[in-house]
């Protein structure tokens, strides 16, 4: 017999004749989504700025892409539980920056960041930071790069070309996987027995990629919406832009 | 072999039979704090227009019972800032009377004319919190540290698993439900708090305490508010203590049967 059958009494196993343990829960989710795709020496990492708590809004203006130092092109972002994944961006703030000054002012490759911050989840392994993580940067040779993580560090040290997380995941990948690894895409007149060549987008195709990928997710999922943080990394450096999504 | 990932590496119940989960339970009380026991109810902070204020009701209740009617929860801390917290009050008096007064008391002993601002309280508080929820012995609060931070109104919250985040408008508990949507209507952005005076702002703070009076039962008429405001870099903290609702109006009851003069 389910559970959930008999609503006024409690099965007869579950008679109150040991003392109830109520036990403190470390763990929250605070919504919210983040997307990473890597052009060929450019890189967009996005996040919207709502942070919930359950029904509730705490704030729309709390970011979750993270520049990890102001002279470096590595930049983090963070989404899950709150205080994990602010955590984790400190931590890894602190060891770029340590690097640096260990490192006679060298700044961390990002493929050094990317290692690094696997051995900063996986070392919490038994009482995991509960944050999905997308890293990226520029490489010596200035071309993009992208890491995503899951809680307990998890990668691919190949890395990858495009990276969506978060509480909208479910609804951004698979939009990723047909705009951006042109999935389910063949070329016309072969009568579906092409498919069309990967290549890189341009910058501002990007840019439109991810903008309508977080107006959908805004339509559909509740904790998603109200800004959305987009930061571009190329040549040119570190430049971030600041759009409004529905508030509702 | 069972195919199922679950079952993989454990003891075969049909050799072993079922496992018994008795064995994980703990023989010793855990002295850790599991749930609030004494507690104040709801924060209510808005900044505006040259400041922050403030305000906490000066009841601590022990579950339904109304125990101490005269508990601040506003704290003063240094000379930027003020720390609201609901939720337990011993750990919140830990928090105000051990931690946050040898904070001070170190900081302000250099006497080298630097003094904690509210952002360096928040992120010593929000530190604390975090690490206390990583060793499974949190502080069970919400706190909202508000103040004055280099030339602008600083308004943020942390609770017990080190959540932080920050906002115009804040509230704690049954707050966050009641009155952030009164504030929010005053006050939806950042941009518009250039907009907001103090006297809308201590308006707009009091309403909230009023319909949290009206609809929170763990709350009680009587409560204490504190406005930070700043100029520059010289901050001046009022507090209005002891101050009991005005204007309250049970016209609303009336139509509810049950609550207001109805006889059957």
């Amino acid at each position: 017999m389910s559970l959930f059958a008999s609503p006024s009494y409690p099965p007869v196993g579950y008679a109150a004749s040991a003392p109830r343990q109520h036990a403190f829960n470390p763990y929250t989710d605070n919504g919210g989504s983040i997307i990473g795709i890597a052009g060929d020496d450019f890189l967009i990492m996005a996040g919207d700025t709502r942070h919930t708590s359950g029904y509730n809004i705490n704030s729309r203006t709390e970011k979750k892409v993270f520049r990890l130092s102001e002279d470096s092109t590595l930049v983090l972002a963070t989404v899950g539980f709150g205080a994990d994944a602010k955590d984790i961006a400190e931590t890894m703030r602190l060891a770029v920056n340590d690097f640096k000054f260990q490192h006679n002012l060298k700044n961390m490759t990002v493929q050094a960041a990317a290692q690094y911050l696997f051995t900063v989840l996986y070392g919490n392994r038994f009482f995991p930071k509960y944050a999905y993580c997308i890293l990226g940067g520029l490489d010596k040779d200035g071309k993009a790069r992208l890491y995503s993580y899951d809680p307990v560090g998890s990668y691919s040290k190949e890395g990858e070309r495009r990276a969506a997380a978060g509480a909208a995941s479910s609804l951004i990948v698979p939009f990723l996987d047909n705009q951006v690894e042109f999935k389910n895409q063949y070329v016309p007149g072969t009568n579906f027995t092409v498919e069309r060549e990967v290549e890189y987008l341009p910058v501002d195709k990007v840019k439109k990629l991810v903008k309508d990928a977080f107006t959908s997710a805004t339509e559909r999922h509740i904790e998603v919406g109200d800004g959305l943080q987009l930061v571009t990394i190329s040549k040119d450096g570190y430049q971030e832009e600041l759009f409004e999504l529905k508030k509702d | 072999m069972n195919h199922l990932p679950e079952a993989w590496g454990r003891p075969r119940d049909d050799v072993y039979g079922a496992y018994d989960h008795s064995h994980l339970r703990p023989s010793m009380p855990n002295q850790h704090t599991q749930e609030p026991i004494v507690t104040g109810t709801s924060v209510v902070a808005l900044k505006y227009n040259g400041g922050v204020v403030i305000a906490a009701d000066n009841l601590a209740s022990y579950g339904s019972l109304a125990r101490f009617s005269n508990m601040e929860r506003l704290k003063q801390v240094g000379t930027h800032t003020v720390v609201g917290a609901s939720g337990d009050i011993s750990d919140m008096q830990y928090l105000f009377d051990t931690a946050l007064e040898d904070l001070v008391i170190k900081e302000e002993y250099q006497n080298d004319g630097h003094h904690l601002r509210a952002k360096h309280v928040y992120s010593y508080l929000s530190r604390v919190m975090y690490h206390r929820r990583n060793k499974f012995d949190p502080l069970w609060n919400v706190l909202l540290v508000a103040g004055w931070d280099d030339g602008k109104p600083f308004l943020a919250s942390t609770d017990l698993l080190g959540t932080t985040f920050s906002a115009p408008a804040l509230a704690s508990g049954f707050g966050a439900s009641l009155a952030v949507p009164l504030l929010r209507r005053v006050c939806p952005d950042e941009e518009s708090v250039a907009k907001i005076s103090r006297e809308r702002a201590i308006e707009a703070v009091e309403e909230c305490m009023k319909v949290l009076f009206y609809r929170d039962a763990r709350s009680t008429n009587k409560y204490t508010m504190a406005i930070v405001s700043g100029e520059d870099n010289k901050v001046d903290i009022e507090w209005k203590k002891d101050v009991e609702l005005q204007k309250q109006s049970w016209k609303f009851a009336e139509e509810i049967r049950g609550y207001g003069a109805q006889i059957v």
